[in-house]
């Protein structure tokens, strides 16, 4: 195993890079520096605690001195490749380590809050921040991006602060209000009693228009609800089928982003990574790193900005030494929610969180999750994004869907080990097999002895192949809820 | 008859220890006072009034020692240009009856992985003019192996019904579903499947049931994989070398992603002690070739 590690350096020709606006223009972002090799060398023993929702270090023993120092980003590599990446925090010369935290850690940074009155107007000049891209609801994929975009690369952004990056997403954009054509299908069968045949359907929502394939004639009426196809020239006690394919006109979307989020902060100042971890929590919205040299000069830092709640990856115990350990944790933050007005404090409604993780207004709801926890939503009544106060109840109050600690151990050197797992991938856990005899039948209904989780964490050193990966939300590990404990404080 | 003893590299070649005219091949020694072949286990045991209770049974790594006897430097040299540098694993083949040869194509020998963990270099004796050294084996596993393989063979009509002869292990074809019958006479144990389609088109559907005794393992692999005509489903239970890839040419994609979830479905069967009857049910088995092999195990020769 080796390291390197990069320090940025400023271009003699900045680059520019484009990233759609909110209103649909493009938006142009630049990048006036590159990443260029700082230093490097074998690492004899290495330790890795790379996790998303604590910032934890790793550590590297090396062959010799460095010249490595903090916040240049380190890459370790085998002979495979980039086997992780992290932001030097500590270099030791002396007993001749090297400590980094994930990629994060250069995120960990101040910035003027993006919903700040007085921002909003568009400069090129060198010494002003950055124009307002953000609302009170938000795009919390791609505005998020514009957001990182907006703070790092443009032109105003400070020397110390730019950072060389390039941003994409998945999952984001605005679910815009249009009609989708959906197909009912209708399959009825008859015995013909005489030489025609008659097959009708009653009692059918409205519908827009009908295709029916099996007949020669049909009948229907599309707001009264029913329809018919008659079978001419058939045999006496044959069956007849025919299938009736009713379309509907739907309107669906609601003009909000697929992935809203409501900007809370009110301070000056915003931590990115804080914000970032709030949105992981309650969005599952996940930031990605990764680096990228090009031919040319040219090297960035790929943050890639996905909503993954689509389990891709599938992990069962039927992989030999892999052992799974489960810890779940009652989600709830709050249990009712008074929202408020944003500016006068003036009281607008109240909220209460039912069994099936939403929300309603009606106290007396028989699924009302106990006990009172209450909270409060502050609410901005004159929003132009369309935000509701179900939505800041919603955001108060909703609690994530992978509130839960998975360990999974397994062997690294494993055919069957998860390779190109990346913090943030959706996964599907099986954690236990069900032994079957031969009377047992199979049952396609197994949702309930799964866990639809996502990828957090990893620790691992170079002492054992045995590598522990983390999935879930919470965690188990005392000084790691502390640190989390800390964290939430903060942002509140 | 006297016990042979050969090694075999990941290259294939063969080092005879026990060559039948002493050092008339190149690349061979003899290999004598051989210690170290049968099994040695360590039982963990509780008292319970006069009778002791065993708790745990921990089969040990014994290893296997003896004396080499080289003819010359070069053939010590040659020796360990065979077996390489100290990462590299063989295999040790022995035979109590000394009746394989180790060139044989058609007998099934039982081996152990080793490392070689010592060979002490000494001088020529003066009497003999051999060079005697002082060998160890160290196994990697505590039981003897033994590889077989069985390949599907489906040369008639799938609307015809046939079988092999009932020889262990076989295969019989019915109802465009292919069987194989293989008698396990040791433990537990993993096998390798490999579906070869040959059919011209994508085989969807994929799956088969292996049942021993009351126990029945489930194994399927979604649509998705979509197995296209030329390429070969490799589904591995073997604890050493697990995998699930679709091969094709030199190149290999991992499908684990794509097997089927439901926590019933075991998808890397294993052979049970006694009859295992897996049956595959695919769409069909014209030009599908199925290849299963898998290894015994027994703790004495």
């Amino acid at each position: 195993m080796q390291y390197r590690t990069y320090k940025f350096k400023e271009l003699d020709t900045p680059w520019y890079w484009t990233f759609p606006n909110a209103d649909g223009s493009t938006g142009t972002y630049i990048n006036k520096d590159t990443l260029v090799y700082a230093s490097g060398g074998a690492v004899s023993n290495y330790s890795i605690d790379q996790d998303y929702m604590v910032a934890n270090n790793s550590t590297l023993e090396i062959a010799q001195e460095t010249k490595a120092v903090a916040g240049q980003i380190i890459v370790l590599i085998d002979d495979s490749g980039a086997y992780d990446l992290g932001v030097v925090t500590s270099v030791d010369n002396e007993n001749l380590k090297i400590l980094y935290k994930s990629m994060m850690a250069l995120l960990d940074t101040d910035i003027l809050n993006p919903t700040r009155d007085g921002l909003g107007e568009t400069s090129d000049s060198e010494d002003e921040e950055p124009p307002e891209i953000s609302a009170y609801l938000y795009d919390g994929v791609d505005g998020t991006a514009r957001i990182l975009a907006a703070y790092f690369a443009t032109n105003g952004v400070d020397k110390y602060r730019r950072l060389p990056i390039f941003v994409r997403t998945s999952g984001g954009g605005i679910d815009k209000i249009r009609t989708e054509r959906v197909t009912e299908t209708i399959t009825k069968s008859a015995v013909a009693t005489s030489s025609t045949l008659t097959i009708r359907v009653d009692d059918l929502e409205p519908f827009d228009d009908i295709y029916v394939t099996g007949s020669n004639s049909i009948g229907y009426n599309k707001t009264m609800g029913w329809c018919s196809a008659t079978i001419s020239n058939c045999t006496v006690g044959a069956t007849y089928t025919v299938i009736f394919r009713l379309i509907r006109n739907v309107t669906v979307g609601d003009n909000k982003p697929y992935a809203s989020a409501l900007w809370s902060y009110k301070d000056n100042t915003v931590n990115v990574r804080e914000w970032l971890m709030d949105l992981f929590d309650k969005h599952n919205v996940v930031v990605q790193f990764s680096l990228v040299f090009e031919t040319t000069e040219r090297a960035y830092i790929e943050i890639y900005i996905q909503r993954n709640t689509a389990p891709g990856r599938l992990l069962k115990n039927n992989i030999h030494g892999l052992t799974v350990k489960h810890t779940e944790e009652s989600g709830a933050r709050a249990t009712v929610c008074q929202v408020i007005n944003q500016e006068t404090k003036e009281w607008l409604s109240t909220w209460y969180l039912l069994d099936d993780n939403t929300v309603t207004q009606d106290a007396t709801a028989e699924n009302r999750i106990q006990p009172y926890m209450l909270t409060v939503a502050e609410f901005d009544t004159e929003n132009d994004g369309g935000a509701t106060q179900k939505e800041a109840a919603e955001e108060a109050m909703l609690y994530s869907d992978f509130n839960h600690y998975i360990n999974i151990s397994m062997d690294r050197t494993s055919a069957m080990f998860p390779k190109n797992l990346s913090i943030g991938d959706a996964v599907t856990i099986v954690p236990e097999l069900q032994e079957m005899g031969l009377e047992d039948e199979i049952n396609d209904e197994y949702e309930d002895k799964i866990y639809k989780s996502i990828y957090t964490g990893r620790k691992e050193s170079s002492s054992s192949s045995e590598v522990t990966l983390i999935f879930g939300k919470i965690r188990i590990n005392y000084t790691d809820i502390i640190q989390m404990q800390q964290a939430k404080k903060v942002r509140t | 008859m006297r016990p042979t003893l050969w090694l075999k590299n990941d290259d294939g070649d063969i080092w005879n220890l026990r060559p039948r005219q002493l050092m008339t091949e190149e690349y061979s020694s003899f290999f004598a006072t051989l210690d170290g072949t049968g099994f040695e286990t360590k039982l963990k045991v509780a008292r319970v009034k006069n009778d002791f209770v065993i708790t745990e049974e921990t089969p040990q790594q014994i290893t296997i020692t003896g004396t080499m006897y080289f003819r010359s430097p070069v053939n010590m040299q040659r020796f360990g240009e065979f077996v390489g540098d100290y990462t590299k694993t063989v295999r040790l083949f022995y035979d109590p009856s000394g009746k394989i040869d180790p060139r044989s194509q058609l007998d099934s020998p039982w081996y152990k992985h080793v490392r070689v963990t010592k060979l002490s270099s000494g001088e020529q004796d003066l009497k003999t003019g051999f060079w005697i050294c002082k060998m160890v084996f160290t196994p990697l596993s505590a039981m003897w192996r033994r590889d077989t393989t069985v390949a599907s063979s489906t040369t008639v009509a799938e609307s015809d019904a046939h079988t092999y002869p009932f020889v262990y292990p076989y295969f019989y074809q019915n109802d465009k579903r292919l069987y194989l019958n293989i008698l396990n006479t040791g433990e537990r144990i993993g096998c390798k499947v490999s579906i070869t389609n040959g059919s011209g088109y994508a085989i969807d559907q994929i799956e088969w049931t292996a049942t021993s005794d009351n126990v029945r393992q489930y194994a399927k692999w979604l649509a998705a994989v979509g197995l296209p005509s030329g390429r070969t489903l490799v589904v591995d239970s073997n604890p050493a070398t697990q995998k699930s890839v679709v091969q094709y040419g030199n190149d290999s994609d991992d499908v684990s992603d794509y097997q089927e979830a439901n926590p019933q479905y075991i998808n890397f069967v294993e052979l049970y002690p006694g009859n295992n009857l897996i049956m595959f049910n695919l769409e069909t088995i014209e030009g599908v070739t199925i290849e299963v092999s898998y290894t015994e195990e027994v703790r004495v020769l």
